[in-house]
Parts: structure tokens; C-alpha cells; sequence
């Protein structure tokens, strides 16, 4: 079942030289294994193929009930020197909450994630 | 921003270097930095008129004495009454920050016409007026304007206390009948 990510979660993101960073924070507690288990970076990275050229790094940070990725390389430069319209990242939070995560059906009902 | 500090990976402290406070609706309601504000719609068309206080205002205990350059440090998280919990960064909270989030804690409607009626208190007691009786009666009298940036043609329907930030261009992070308010220190900690 594909559940979009801003059904769980919400998310901040900003710039860092040519790397973006970018915090996935879950509504709920009892969703962030959920995250932890089916947001991976692999996922990330192929969610953002085309923008992000390179590795994707995943931080976890349980208390806040969030993850914290870090994608290198998708900012054509970053700045003043890149030529895209969101030199800083900005979007990057938004376009991320689109992400679509595959759930098993008994995991969406298990955890009460909403489906509409 | 504190996403810069999570760029090397973070150490959530616990202990000391966490406060809780339950957002209880009666207290709120005596606070002495509550104000009136009107909501406006990006556009600028009235939204409605709120009771509300600074978010700021009620973090502000749990963060005194911290100085500014800190501040970085520092997670606002809000839950509602329903488990859903949002997070903020500090500087997102502080006055400084251009439209810092609010917690609204009723609507005010009406206007305040040319003349203010205030009970007086004690018979033969002229000029005698409770302070809290005037401010009643102000109350819909606006001191605040707050302009949001989120798309929004009329406010939701919202329990109180409700946060709203108004910065976020979506209303994800508003939370209706907040009723939990945690400050975290969040310490950058290079990973191996």
C-alpha cells in the first residue's frame, strides 16, 4: 500500500554548501519506527534521482522523533554559484514529503496510518 | 537553523536538559503576555480575531538565562491532545524571528465601540476599577495584526489552545488543542 510520507511526518530542509539537509520529524511516536524502517536513504536517493547526484546519509534522532538526512551533491553548486531556482534548498522538504513509502497492509492498520 | 546543527548528527540530552509544561487552558487564559491579534490571509483579508500569546512567552521560562548564541541549541516541540507532536527550532520561536508562532487560546468577536463600560467594584468607590475588568473589555480590541504566509482562505476549525505558525506556507505544523509543550537541548555531536 503507498502511503505519502506527509500523512506521517513533516519536514524542514536548507542548504549547506552544494548538500542539502533535510529533517523528517513524525507526528507520532508510534510512527517513527515506521520511518525508521521503510524511510531509508536508498529510498531517498531514489525518490530524488535526477536531483540529488550524490550519497544520501541518514541520521537518527529518536527523541525528536525525526530523521535527519543529508543528500550531497544536489544543489548544482550551491549559492550564489548554482544556477537552479532553489539554490538553498528549500523545496527539497516539500518535494521530500512526496515521497511515496510501500507499507505492508498490516503495518498501515497496526500503527492506525491514516490512508486517505 | 538547528537543521545545520543535525548536519553532524546530534546528542539529545536528557535530565535537566529537557522541560515539560502541560498547556493548561486556565492558566494560559491569566497569562499577562496574552494580546489580541487579527489573523490576516496572505492576501490580507481578516481571518478572525484571536486571544493568543507568543509561543515564546510561554518557552521563555524553560530557556532563562540561555545567552542568544545558544539558542541554535534548542528544540520547541508542541502534542496535541490527540499525540500529534510537531517540532521547532528555537530561532524559529524567538521574537525576533519575523511572524513567531503563536498559541491562540480563544476567538474574540465584536468590536469595541466609542464607549467602554468597566463594572466598578465597592459601593461609593468611584474610579475604583479592577485591572482585569478593563482588559475584558478590551479584549476584542486589536493590538496585533499577524499576516500569514500559509495559504489559507478561512482559519480551520481549531480547538484551544491551537498553535499556528505562521511562516509555514502549509499548515502542517499547526496542532489544535495543543496540550503539551516540551523544550529539548539538542548538542551537536560529530558521528564516527
Amino acid at each position: 500500500m503507498k502511503i505519502p510520507l506527509w500523512r506521517l511526518a513533516h519536514a524542514r530542509s536548507g542548504d549547506k554548501g552544494d548538500a542539502v539537509n533535510c529533517g523528517v520529524i513524525a507526528y507520532r511516536q508510534e510512527w517513527y519506527p515506521v520511518l525508521q524502517q521503510y524511510l531509508t536513504a536508498e529510498r531517498v536517493k531514489e525518490h530524488f534521482a535526477g536531483i540529488c547526484f550524490g550519497p544520501v546519509e541518514r541520521y537518527e534522532l529518536p527523541n525528536l522523533w525525526a530523521l535527519n538526512f543529508v543528500l550531497h551533491n544536489t544543489l548544482g553548486g550551491g549559492g550564489t554559484v548554482s544556477l537552479k531556482l532553489d539554490s538553498q534548498g528549500k523545496t527539497i522538504a516539500s518535494a521530500m514529503l512526496l515521497l511515496e513509502l510501500e507499507l505492508p497492509e498490516e503495518v498501515v492498520r497496526q500503527y492506525g496510518i491514516p490512508t486517505q | 537553523m538547528w537543521l545545520v546543527v543535525l548536519l553532524c548528527g546530534v546528542l539529545v540530552l536528557r535530565g535537566a536538559e529537557r522541560a515539560r509544561m502541560r498547556l493548561e487552558g486556565e492558566l494560559l487564559a491569566q497569562h499577562p503576555a496574552r494580546t489580541t491579534v487579527e489573523i490576516r490571509s496572505p492576501s490580507g483579508q481578516s481571518l478572525g480575531r484571536y486571544e493568543a500569546i507568543r509561543l515564546w512567552d510561554v518557552v521563555l521560562p524553560h530557556v532563562a538565562g540561555v545567552p542568544d548564541s545558544l539558542y541554535r541549541e534548542f528544540a520547541v516541540l508542541v502534542a496535541g491532545r490527540d499525540g500529534r507532536r510537531v517540532v521547532l527550532a528555537a530561532e524559529e520561536v524567538v521574537p525576533q524571528a519575523g511572524l513567531p508562532p503563536l498559541l491562540l487560546l480563544r476567538r474574540v468577536d465584536g468590536r469595541i465601540g466609542d464607549t467602554v463600560r468597566v463594572p466598578v467594584r465597592g459601593a461609593g468607590r468611584v474610579g475604583h476599577v479592577e485591572r482585569e475588568e478593563v482588559e475584558r473589555a478590551l479584549a476584542p480590541a486589536v493590538r496585533l495584526r499577524y499576516r500569514l504566509r500559509t495559504e489559507l482562505r478561512r482559519m480551520p476549525p481549531l480547538q484551544f489552545p491551537a498553535l499556528i505558525v505562521g511562516t509555514d506556507v502549509k499548515p502542517w505544523r499547526w496542532v489544535s488543542g495543543a496540550a503539551v509543550l516540551e523544550v529539548v537541548r539538542v548538542a551537536a555531536q560529530v558521528q564516527p
